[in-house]
């Protein structure tokens, strides 16, 4: 125990020197001050590593330095993502550190022609496939859960969830314009549903599994009405998981770069991905890039816990 | 389960029927495409011309190399760092409330802004600057773009890891401690048997979530080194040459069907269906 807390405190001292040095001679400033903050934050976790090494204190140095080596791994390149969203126009950023910030991308995003039409498209695609999706995903995962043994029905939406979808995006327009819809928004909604649909299974599977199935039963059984059965099981257990998903569908729908891209039979129909994809000005992506995270963030910040045990039980 | 399960296909049927009608049915216009040679300029039946052509065509099967390369590389890295940092977010529980969201961010960040930022980081951006890249050639571009989607997985392999560790019954845990069991033995026998099934179906959701990438070497543009999605969609819609797209993407879809069915059983992914 003392042992590997002081082996913890030594690597963790001589990590944290070893970034302090690169720091400071291969770096160049304003980005040698997050390398020296970096590292003071190890070196100062060997000195509490050593300091608490003989306490019967519940605390593991490893997992310490682990848990503060994840979070500049995840941190450093969403940093980056602001520094390149706030850049000086037309010059490309070249610290990690946003000084001088120019905030002028954050509003540009939203004037600029293609990114405003693209985001029509989007929310036109990706929010009516979502719609749709999810109105037939609800009474589907109902049927999984409760009903039938549906497993190999289940392995075909999951099996859809993960083909290499892009390989739809050829057949979807050619089939487009054999039904000489390929210039309307609306119709690019039926291929988007190979994105949606399988997503807003697998999701609303995962969330019917964990509710309280046993209460409806009960109250079926005591003769409660459809009304009832509404207003006092599914709105309290099932509603704001289903808004949740729905949220998540809809991202997710609309992320893909490779299905929209392939439709869209003219630049300004493109979706949002394809649109950034092919802009020039980094800024202005990285701003879409923030503004497309505020969102998700905030929904991540009130439902943490909701939205965390999604992708894993808890 | 029901006594008559047929009587509630009714409200899983209509599901049923839009996925065929948007994934199997395109699916089939490919088989039919593929045996075709049709671009702008031609469209005749041709049979199997295409997979013939395909078959002897070494750039072709470089890039579905590269394209296994990189998922090989990406997953193991990917997982092996979501394993340990897991680990470390779950064993420091007073940073979950925080890191639960933290490590969520990369994923659910837009992935075409992803890899532009990557992208930029190392053609001019502040890798660039700190370690003196002066010109990062199509290859350099690929890797940055590659590592951003190592970057984009971790974190969701570290919360389904950290997630599933908080799982593991803590009676197990102090059982195995009472009975004098070393670390290492308590990981390999209890700890690691009981997080192995979320563990594969983030492993198997990662390895086919990478293959299928492409705006990262749309990007990337290196024409030495294609990715097989990237060779599929530049001939679909730059060459225009549908026929032998087509049979590019079904070769695609069985290489991604070989690699489930080598993964599955391998991780026993039937577990968790």
């Amino acid at each position: 125990m003392i042992r590997s807390r002081l082996a913890a405190s030594v690597t963790s001292f001589l990590v944290g020197f070893a970034v302090a040095n690169v720091g400071l001679i291969v770096v160049p400033r304003p980005d040698t001050w997050l390398w020296l903050a970096a590292a003071i934050v190890m070196m100062l976790t060997g000195v509490v590593g050593v300091l608490f090494a003989d306490t019967r204190r519940d605390l593991s140095i490893w997992a310490l330095l682990g848990v503060e080596l994840f979070v500049f791994f995840t941190v450093a390149p969403l940093l980056w993502v602001f520094s390149s969203a706030t850049g000086t126009p037309g010059v490309r950023r070249n610290t990690l550190w946003p000084s001088d910030a120019d905030w002028s991308a954050f509003a540009d995003v939203w004037a600029s022609g293609p990114v405003r039409s693209s985001i029509v498209t989007t929310l036109v695609t990706a929010g009516g496939a979502t719609l749709v999706a999810m109105l037939l995903a609800v009474p589907a995962a109902y049927v999984l859960v409760r009903r039938v043994n549906g497993r190999w029905w289940y392995l075909a939406f999951v099996a859809a969830l993960v083909m290499p979808t892009f390989v739809l995006a050829a057949p979807a327009t050619a089939q487009l314009h054999a039904f000489g819809w390929s210039t309307s928004r609306l119709a690019m909604v039926i291929p988007t549903l190979a994105l949606a649909l399988p997503i807003a299974v697998w999701l609303t599977v995962r969330i019917f599994r964990r509710a309280p199935w046993s209460l409806r039963d009960a109250m079926r059984a005591d003769g409660a009405s459809a009304l009832q059965q509404a207003r006092h099981f599914a709105l309290p257990h099932l509603s704001l998981d289903v808004t949740l998903v729905t949220v998540l569908v809809f991202f997710w729908t609309a992320g893909d770069y490779a299905l929209g891209a392939g439709m869209a039979p003219t630049d300004a129909q493109r979706p949002l991905p394809a649109t950034l994809l092919a802009l020039d000005d980094s800024r202005l992506v990285a701003a879409a890039g923030l503004w497309w995270l505020l969102p998700l963030v905030v929904l991540g910040a009130m439902f943490s816990r909701r939205l965390v045990s999604l992708v894993g039980r808890s | 389960m029901s006594a008559r399960p047929w009587r509630h296909f009714g409200r899983l049927a209509p599901a049923l029927v839009v996925l065929v009608l948007v994934v199997v049915v395109p699916l089939g216009r490919v088989v039919w495409t593929s045996l075709r040679r049709s671009s702008p300029t031609h469209d005749k039946m041709v049979g199997f011309d295409n997979y013939t052509h395909l078959f002897t065509n070494r750039s072709w099967w470089l890039a579905v190399a590269t394209s296994l390369v990189i998922v090989a590389v990406v997953v193991a890295v990917q997982v092996v760092l979501g394993i340990v940092l897991g680990a470390a977010i779950h064993r420091v529980g007073v940073v979950w409330p925080v890191t639960r969201v933290l490590v969520l961010l990369p994923f659910v960040l837009l992935s075409v802004v992803s890899v532009v930022t990557w992208r930029d980081a190392v053609s001019g951006g502040y890798v660039a600057e700190w370690f003196n890249i002066d010109d990062p050639g199509p290859a350099a571009r690929l890797a940055a773009v590659t590592i951003g989607e190592m970057w984009r997985g971790t974190g969701l392999v570290a919360a389904v890891v950290a997630l599933a560790l908080s799982a593991v019954p803590t009676s197990l845990a102090n059982a195995t401690i009472a009975d004098g069991a070393t670390g290492l033995q308590r990981w390999r026998r209890v700890v690691l048997p009981s997080i192995a099934p979320a563990l594969a179906g983030v492993a198997v959701f990662r390895v086919l979530d990478t293959y299928r990438v492409l705006d990262g070497p749309l990007l990337a543009d290196d024409p030495d080194l294609a990715t097989a999605p990237f060779l599929t969609w530049t001939t679909q819609f730059t060459a225009f040459e549908w026929g032998l797209g087509a049979a590019m993407s079904i070769i695609v879809l069985l290489v991604a069907l070989v690699l489930a069915a080598i993964i599955g059983p391998l991780f026993r992914v039937r577990r968790l269906l």
